[in-house]
Protein backbone atom coordinates (compact mmCIF):
# COMPACT_ATOMS: atom_id res chain seq x y z
CA UNK A 1 0.00 0.00 0.00
CA UNK A 2 2.71 2.40 1.13
CA UNK A 3 4.83 1.38 -1.87
CA UNK A 4 1.94 2.08 -4.25
CA UNK A 5 1.52 5.51 -2.71
CA UNK A 6 5.25 6.22 -3.07
CA UNK A 7 5.30 5.12 -6.73
CA UNK A 8 2.14 7.17 -7.41
CA UNK A 9 3.78 10.22 -5.82
CA UNK A 10 6.97 9.61 -7.83
CA UNK A 11 5.12 9.29 -11.14
CA UNK A 12 3.07 12.38 -10.26
CA UNK A 13 6.24 14.35 -9.54
CA UNK A 14 7.81 13.05 -12.78
CA UNK A 15 4.66 14.11 -14.63
CA UNK A 16 4.76 17.52 -12.96
CA UNK A 17 8.45 17.89 -13.86
CA UNK A 18 7.73 17.05 -17.49
CA UNK A 19 4.77 19.49 -17.61
CA UNK A 20 7.02 22.26 -16.26
CA UNK A 21 9.67 21.45 -18.87
CA UNK A 22 7.31 21.66 -21.87
CA UNK A 23 7.55 25.48 -22.54
CA UNK A 24 11.37 25.39 -22.48
CA UNK A 25 11.46 22.26 -24.63
CA UNK A 26 9.25 24.00 -27.20
CA UNK A 27 11.75 26.86 -27.40
CA UNK A 28 14.62 24.34 -27.75
CA UNK A 29 12.72 22.54 -30.53
CA UNK A 30 12.03 25.83 -32.36
CA UNK A 31 15.73 26.73 -32.24
CA UNK A 32 16.69 23.26 -33.50
CA UNK A 33 14.25 23.63 -36.42
CA UNK A 34 15.65 27.11 -37.17
CA UNK A 35 19.22 25.73 -37.09
CA UNK A 36 18.36 22.83 -39.42
CA UNK A 37 16.59 25.23 -41.78
CA UNK A 38 19.48 27.70 -41.52
CA UNK A 39 22.02 25.07 -42.58
CA UNK A 40 19.87 24.07 -45.56
CA UNK A 41 19.40 27.73 -46.54
CA UNK A 42 23.13 28.53 -46.34
CA UNK A 43 24.06 25.41 -48.31
CA UNK A 44 21.53 26.17 -51.04
CA UNK A 45 21.96 29.95 -51.35
CA UNK A 46 25.37 30.91 -49.91
CA UNK A 47 27.57 27.89 -50.53
CA UNK A 48 30.88 29.79 -50.44
CA UNK A 49 29.96 31.43 -47.12
CA UNK A 50 28.88 28.05 -45.69
CA UNK A 51 32.13 26.39 -46.74
CA UNK A 52 34.20 29.23 -45.28
CA UNK A 53 32.37 29.46 -41.93
CA UNK A 54 31.27 25.81 -41.56
CA UNK A 55 28.09 27.04 -39.89
CA UNK A 56 26.20 23.73 -39.75
CA UNK A 57 23.03 23.06 -37.72
CA UNK A 58 25.03 22.39 -34.54
CA UNK A 59 26.98 25.65 -34.57
CA UNK A 60 23.84 27.56 -35.61
CA UNK A 61 21.85 26.00 -32.73
CA UNK A 62 24.53 27.12 -30.24
CA UNK A 63 24.75 30.60 -31.79
CA UNK A 64 20.96 31.13 -31.84
CA UNK A 65 20.71 29.93 -28.23
CA UNK A 66 23.54 32.18 -27.01
CA UNK A 67 22.10 35.13 -28.90
CA UNK A 68 18.71 34.77 -27.21
CA UNK A 69 20.17 34.13 -23.72
CA UNK A 70 22.54 37.10 -23.84
CA UNK A 71 20.27 39.66 -25.53
CA UNK A 72 16.56 39.38 -24.73
CA UNK A 73 17.15 36.74 -22.02
CA UNK A 74 15.11 33.63 -21.18
CA UNK A 75 11.99 33.94 -18.96
CA UNK A 76 12.09 31.77 -15.82
CA UNK A 77 9.10 29.70 -16.99
CA UNK A 78 11.30 28.32 -19.80
CA UNK A 79 14.27 27.37 -17.58
CA UNK A 80 13.12 23.85 -16.54
CA UNK A 81 13.03 22.76 -20.19
CA UNK A 82 16.66 23.73 -20.76
CA UNK A 83 18.16 21.10 -18.45
CA UNK A 84 18.19 18.20 -20.89
CA UNK A 85 21.23 19.10 -23.00
CA UNK A 86 23.42 16.32 -21.57
CA UNK A 87 20.74 13.64 -22.01
CA UNK A 88 20.10 14.74 -25.60
CA UNK A 89 23.76 14.91 -26.62
CA UNK A 90 24.54 11.56 -24.93
CA UNK A 91 21.56 9.99 -26.72
CA UNK A 92 22.97 11.36 -29.98
CA UNK A 93 26.29 9.65 -29.14
CA UNK A 94 24.52 6.30 -28.53
CA UNK A 95 22.76 6.56 -31.93
CA UNK A 96 26.10 7.54 -33.48
CA UNK A 97 27.17 3.93 -32.76
CA UNK A 98 25.24 2.84 -35.89
CA UNK A 99 27.72 4.80 -38.01
CA UNK A 100 30.63 2.57 -36.97
CA UNK A 101 31.54 -1.07 -37.33
CA UNK A 102 33.94 -2.99 -35.09
CA UNK A 103 36.44 -2.91 -37.97
CA UNK A 104 36.33 0.91 -38.07
CA UNK A 105 36.95 1.10 -34.31
CA UNK A 106 39.87 -1.35 -34.58
CA UNK A 107 41.25 0.69 -37.49
CA UNK A 108 41.54 3.73 -35.21
CA UNK A 109 43.33 1.24 -33.05
CA UNK A 110 45.70 0.83 -30.25
CA UNK A 111 48.16 3.56 -31.30
CA UNK A 112 45.41 6.17 -31.02
CA UNK A 113 44.35 4.78 -27.65
CA UNK A 114 47.95 5.08 -26.40
CA UNK A 115 48.04 8.66 -27.76
CA UNK A 116 44.78 9.51 -25.94
CA UNK A 117 45.94 7.90 -22.67
CA UNK A 118 49.34 9.61 -22.67
CA UNK A 119 47.74 12.97 -23.50
CA UNK A 120 45.20 12.70 -20.67
CA UNK A 121 47.66 11.80 -17.94
CA UNK A 122 50.29 14.26 -19.24
CA UNK A 123 47.66 17.04 -19.13
CA UNK A 124 46.92 16.25 -15.49
CA UNK A 125 50.67 16.26 -14.71
CA UNK A 126 51.16 19.56 -16.55
CA UNK A 127 48.20 21.16 -14.72
CA UNK A 128 49.57 20.20 -11.29
CA UNK A 129 53.09 21.32 -12.24
CA UNK A 130 51.85 24.71 -13.48
CA UNK A 131 49.46 25.03 -10.52
CA UNK A 132 52.40 25.90 -8.21
CA UNK A 133 52.85 29.14 -10.18
CA UNK A 134 49.27 30.29 -9.62
CA UNK A 135 47.20 31.33 -6.62
CA UNK A 136 44.57 28.63 -6.23
CA UNK A 137 43.33 25.91 -3.90
CA UNK A 138 44.10 22.20 -4.41
CA UNK A 139 40.43 21.33 -5.12
CA UNK A 140 40.23 24.02 -7.81
CA UNK A 141 43.48 22.77 -9.34
CA UNK A 142 42.03 19.23 -9.27
CA UNK A 143 38.83 20.35 -11.02
CA UNK A 144 40.79 22.27 -13.67
CA UNK A 145 43.10 19.29 -14.25
CA UNK A 146 40.09 16.98 -14.68
CA UNK A 147 38.18 19.39 -16.87
CA UNK A 148 41.09 20.16 -19.19
CA UNK A 149 42.32 16.58 -19.49
CA UNK A 150 39.17 14.52 -20.06
CA UNK A 151 35.73 15.59 -21.19
CA UNK A 152 35.16 18.95 -19.56
CA UNK A 153 31.95 19.32 -17.66
CA UNK A 154 31.33 15.61 -16.86
CA UNK A 155 34.88 15.21 -15.58
CA UNK A 156 34.55 18.30 -13.38
CA UNK A 157 31.28 17.03 -11.93
CA UNK A 158 32.86 13.60 -11.30
CA UNK A 159 35.95 15.06 -9.64
CA UNK A 160 34.58 18.02 -7.67
CA UNK A 161 32.93 16.22 -4.74
CA UNK A 162 35.80 13.71 -4.45
CA UNK A 163 38.41 16.48 -4.01
CA UNK A 164 36.08 18.51 -1.74
CA UNK A 165 35.69 21.35 -4.25
CA UNK A 166 33.17 24.06 -3.42
CA UNK A 167 30.23 24.68 -5.76
CA UNK A 168 31.75 27.91 -7.03
CA UNK A 169 35.08 26.17 -7.76
CA UNK A 170 33.25 23.63 -9.94
CA UNK A 171 31.21 26.40 -11.60
CA UNK A 172 34.43 28.37 -12.21
CA UNK A 173 36.09 25.34 -13.85
CA UNK A 174 33.07 24.67 -16.03
CA UNK A 175 32.98 28.34 -17.13
CA UNK A 176 36.72 28.24 -17.97
CA UNK A 177 36.29 25.03 -20.00
CA UNK A 178 33.33 26.44 -21.89
CA UNK A 179 35.15 29.70 -22.75
CA UNK A 180 38.14 27.70 -24.05
CA UNK A 181 35.82 25.35 -25.92
CA UNK A 182 33.79 28.15 -27.50
CA UNK A 183 36.93 29.84 -28.81
CA UNK A 184 38.24 26.47 -30.06
CA UNK A 185 34.89 25.60 -31.64
CA UNK A 186 34.96 28.66 -33.88
CA UNK A 187 38.73 28.80 -34.56
CA UNK A 188 39.92 25.16 -34.86
CA UNK A 189 37.94 24.43 -38.07
CA UNK A 190 39.45 27.55 -39.69
CA UNK A 191 42.96 26.52 -38.55
CA UNK A 192 42.36 22.98 -39.84
CA UNK A 193 41.33 24.33 -43.23
CA UNK A 194 44.22 26.77 -43.37
CA UNK A 195 46.84 24.06 -42.78
CA UNK A 196 45.05 21.49 -44.93
CA UNK A 197 44.16 18.83 -42.36
CA UNK A 198 42.22 15.87 -43.71
CA UNK A 199 38.87 15.12 -42.08
CA UNK A 200 40.36 12.17 -40.16
CA UNK A 201 43.28 14.28 -38.92
CA UNK A 202 40.97 17.09 -37.85
CA UNK A 203 38.61 14.69 -36.05
CA UNK A 204 41.52 13.17 -34.13
CA UNK A 205 42.91 16.62 -33.32
CA UNK A 206 39.71 18.05 -31.88
CA UNK A 207 39.01 14.70 -30.19
CA UNK A 208 42.06 15.40 -28.04
CA UNK A 209 42.49 19.20 -28.28
CA UNK A 210 38.99 20.37 -27.30
CA UNK A 211 37.85 19.30 -23.86
CA UNK A 212 34.07 19.47 -23.69
CA UNK A 213 32.51 16.38 -25.37
CA UNK A 214 29.67 18.36 -26.93
CA UNK A 215 32.10 20.91 -28.37
CA UNK A 216 34.36 18.12 -29.72
CA UNK A 217 31.44 16.68 -31.67
CA UNK A 218 30.26 20.13 -32.79
CA UNK A 219 33.70 21.09 -34.14
CA UNK A 220 34.19 17.70 -35.81
CA UNK A 221 30.81 17.78 -37.53
CA UNK A 222 31.36 21.37 -38.61
CA UNK A 223 34.49 20.22 -40.49
CA UNK A 224 32.79 17.30 -42.22
CA UNK A 225 30.95 14.01 -41.62
CA UNK A 226 34.14 11.88 -41.45
CA UNK A 227 35.76 14.39 -39.08
CA UNK A 228 32.65 14.13 -36.89
CA UNK A 229 32.89 10.33 -36.79
CA UNK A 230 36.62 10.39 -35.99
CA UNK A 231 36.03 12.99 -33.27
CA UNK A 232 33.30 10.72 -31.90
CA UNK A 233 35.66 7.73 -31.64
CA UNK A 234 38.37 9.81 -29.94
CA UNK A 235 35.82 11.26 -27.56
CA UNK A 236 34.70 7.73 -26.63
CA UNK A 237 38.33 6.75 -26.02
CA UNK A 238 38.62 9.63 -23.56
CA UNK A 239 35.30 8.98 -21.85
CA UNK A 240 36.26 5.33 -21.17
CA UNK A 241 39.33 6.58 -19.29
CA UNK A 242 37.37 9.07 -17.17
CA UNK A 243 37.22 7.03 -13.93
CA UNK A 244 40.95 6.24 -14.04
CA UNK A 245 42.00 9.84 -14.65
CA UNK A 246 39.65 11.11 -11.93
CA UNK A 247 41.11 8.55 -9.50
CA UNK A 248 44.64 9.74 -10.40
CA UNK A 249 43.63 13.38 -9.78
CA UNK A 250 42.01 12.55 -6.43
CA UNK A 251 45.19 10.73 -5.36
CA UNK A 252 47.28 13.76 -6.45
CA UNK A 253 45.08 16.16 -4.45
CA UNK A 254 45.05 13.90 -1.39
CA UNK A 255 48.70 12.88 -1.54
CA UNK A 256 49.51 14.92 1.56
CA UNK A 257 46.64 13.28 3.42
CA UNK A 258 47.79 9.64 3.55
CA UNK A 259 44.91 8.36 5.69
CA UNK A 260 42.31 9.81 3.27
CA UNK A 261 44.01 8.47 0.16
CA UNK A 262 44.49 5.00 1.64
CA UNK A 263 40.79 4.90 2.64
CA UNK A 264 39.64 5.08 -0.98
CA UNK A 265 38.33 1.78 -2.34
CA UNK A 266 39.82 2.16 -5.81
CA UNK A 267 37.80 -0.59 -7.51
CA UNK A 268 34.54 0.81 -6.12
CA UNK A 269 35.63 4.33 -7.14
CA UNK A 270 36.25 3.27 -10.76
CA UNK A 271 33.00 1.25 -10.89
CA UNK A 272 30.96 4.19 -9.51
CA UNK A 273 32.35 6.63 -12.06
CA UNK A 274 32.21 4.37 -15.12
CA UNK A 275 30.00 6.07 -17.77
CA UNK A 276 27.59 3.18 -18.50
CA UNK A 277 25.95 4.84 -21.52
CA UNK A 278 29.08 3.79 -23.45
CA UNK A 279 27.76 0.22 -23.28
CA UNK A 280 24.72 1.28 -25.34
CA UNK A 281 27.05 2.95 -27.87
CA UNK A 282 29.03 -0.30 -28.17
CA UNK A 283 25.81 -2.33 -28.52
CA UNK A 284 24.82 -0.04 -31.42
CA UNK A 285 28.27 -0.60 -33.02
CA UNK A 286 27.92 -4.39 -32.60
CA UNK A 287 24.36 -4.36 -33.99
CA UNK A 288 25.59 -2.47 -37.06
CA UNK A 289 28.56 -4.83 -37.43
CA UNK A 290 26.18 -7.82 -37.28
CA UNK A 291 24.15 -6.27 -40.12
CA UNK A 292 21.05 -5.54 -38.01
CA UNK A 293 20.70 -2.11 -39.66
CA UNK A 294 20.13 -1.64 -43.38
CA UNK A 295 21.61 1.35 -45.26
CA UNK A 296 18.27 3.18 -45.07
CA UNK A 297 17.98 2.49 -41.34
CA UNK A 298 21.52 3.81 -40.71
CA UNK A 299 20.61 6.92 -42.71
CA UNK A 300 17.42 7.42 -40.67
CA UNK A 301 19.40 6.87 -37.43
CA UNK A 302 21.80 9.57 -38.68
CA UNK A 303 18.88 11.98 -39.14
CA UNK A 304 17.63 11.28 -35.60
CA UNK A 305 21.19 11.72 -34.29
CA UNK A 306 21.39 15.14 -36.01
CA UNK A 307 18.14 16.17 -34.33
CA UNK A 308 19.34 14.98 -30.92
CA UNK A 309 22.49 17.08 -31.35
CA UNK A 310 20.57 20.10 -32.66
CA UNK A 311 18.22 19.96 -29.65
CA UNK A 312 21.07 19.36 -27.19
CA UNK A 313 23.21 22.18 -28.56
CA UNK A 314 20.29 24.60 -28.67
CA UNK A 315 19.86 23.91 -24.91
CA UNK A 316 23.60 24.46 -24.38
CA UNK A 317 23.43 27.80 -26.21
CA UNK A 318 20.36 28.87 -24.24
CA UNK A 319 22.16 28.20 -20.95
CA UNK A 320 25.47 29.89 -21.88
CA UNK A 321 25.70 33.23 -20.09
CA UNK A 322 28.54 35.58 -21.00
CA UNK A 323 28.21 37.18 -17.54
CA UNK A 324 29.10 33.82 -15.85
CA UNK A 325 32.20 33.67 -17.99
CA UNK A 326 33.21 37.23 -17.09
CA UNK A 327 32.74 36.45 -13.39
CA UNK A 328 35.12 33.48 -13.59
CA UNK A 329 38.18 35.64 -12.81
CA UNK A 330 41.62 35.34 -14.35
CA UNK A 331 44.03 32.90 -12.61
CA UNK A 332 42.11 29.71 -13.41
CA UNK A 333 41.41 30.90 -16.94
CA UNK A 334 45.11 31.62 -17.54
CA UNK A 335 46.13 28.19 -16.18
CA UNK A 336 43.38 26.43 -18.14
CA UNK A 337 44.19 28.22 -21.37
CA UNK A 338 47.94 27.53 -21.07
CA UNK A 339 47.24 23.82 -20.45
CA UNK A 340 44.59 23.67 -23.19
CA UNK A 341 46.81 25.47 -25.72
CA UNK A 342 49.87 23.28 -25.02
CA UNK A 343 47.73 20.14 -25.32
CA UNK A 344 46.19 21.33 -28.59
CA UNK A 345 49.58 22.22 -30.14
CA UNK A 346 51.19 18.90 -29.11
CA UNK A 347 48.12 17.00 -30.33
CA UNK A 348 48.23 18.83 -33.68
CA UNK A 349 51.90 17.91 -34.19
CA UNK A 350 51.24 14.25 -33.30
CA UNK A 351 48.18 14.08 -35.57
CA UNK A 352 50.02 15.68 -38.50
CA UNK A 353 53.31 13.83 -38.32
CA UNK A 354 53.04 10.70 -36.19
CA UNK A 355 49.57 9.14 -36.34
CA UNK A 356 48.81 6.95 -39.37
CA UNK A 357 45.47 8.61 -40.24
CA UNK B 1 37.38 15.52 12.36
CA UNK B 2 39.38 15.24 9.12
CA UNK B 3 38.23 11.61 8.72
CA UNK B 4 34.62 12.73 9.12
CA UNK B 5 35.15 15.41 6.46
CA UNK B 6 36.66 12.85 4.09
CA UNK B 7 33.82 10.42 4.68
CA UNK B 8 31.27 13.17 4.00
CA UNK B 9 33.13 14.15 0.80
CA UNK B 10 33.17 10.54 -0.40
CA UNK B 11 29.47 10.21 0.36
CA UNK B 12 28.73 13.39 -1.60
CA UNK B 13 30.88 12.08 -4.43
CA UNK B 14 28.93 8.80 -4.55
CA UNK B 15 25.62 10.69 -4.53
CA UNK B 16 26.82 12.73 -7.54
CA UNK B 17 27.90 9.50 -9.28
CA UNK B 18 24.51 7.95 -8.64
CA UNK B 19 22.79 10.94 -10.23
CA UNK B 20 24.98 10.63 -13.33
CA UNK B 21 24.36 6.85 -13.40
CA UNK B 22 20.57 7.40 -13.36
CA UNK B 23 20.93 9.90 -16.21
CA UNK B 24 23.00 7.34 -18.16
CA UNK B 25 20.26 4.72 -17.74
CA UNK B 26 17.78 7.26 -19.10
CA UNK B 27 20.12 7.87 -22.06
CA UNK B 28 20.39 4.11 -22.73
CA UNK B 29 16.58 3.80 -22.71
CA UNK B 30 16.09 6.82 -24.95
CA UNK B 31 18.86 5.66 -27.30
CA UNK B 32 17.26 2.22 -27.73
CA UNK B 33 13.85 3.80 -28.35
CA UNK B 34 15.36 6.12 -30.98
CA UNK B 35 17.10 3.20 -32.73
CA UNK B 36 13.79 1.33 -32.87
CA UNK B 37 12.12 4.50 -34.21
CA UNK B 38 14.86 4.70 -36.91
CA UNK B 39 14.15 1.08 -37.92
CA UNK B 40 10.40 1.71 -38.11
CA UNK B 41 10.66 5.02 -39.98
CA UNK B 42 13.24 3.87 -42.55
Amino acid sequence: MAQTQISQAQSKSLGAQFAKAIPGLILVALLAVAAMWGEGYLKANHKAFFEATLLNHILLAILFGMLIRNTIGVPSILEPGLKYSTILTKTGIVIMGTKYTLASLVKVGSISMIFITVTLFATVGLSFWLRKRFEMTDPLAGCLAAGFSICGVSATVATGPAVKAKGQEMAYTIATILIFGLIALFTFPAIGKAIGLTENQFGAWVGVGIVNSAQVLAAGMAYGPDAGLMAGIYNMGRVVLLPFVVLYIVMMVLKNNTSASSNINKTQFVMDKFPVFIIAFLVAVLANTAGLFSKEEVKMAGEIMNWCFALGFASIGLTTRFSDMKAAGKDGIILGFIVGAIKAIVALIVVMYLLPL
Amino acid sequence: MADKDNAAAMQESRAADLKVRKQDYMVIGLGIIMLIVAKIMA
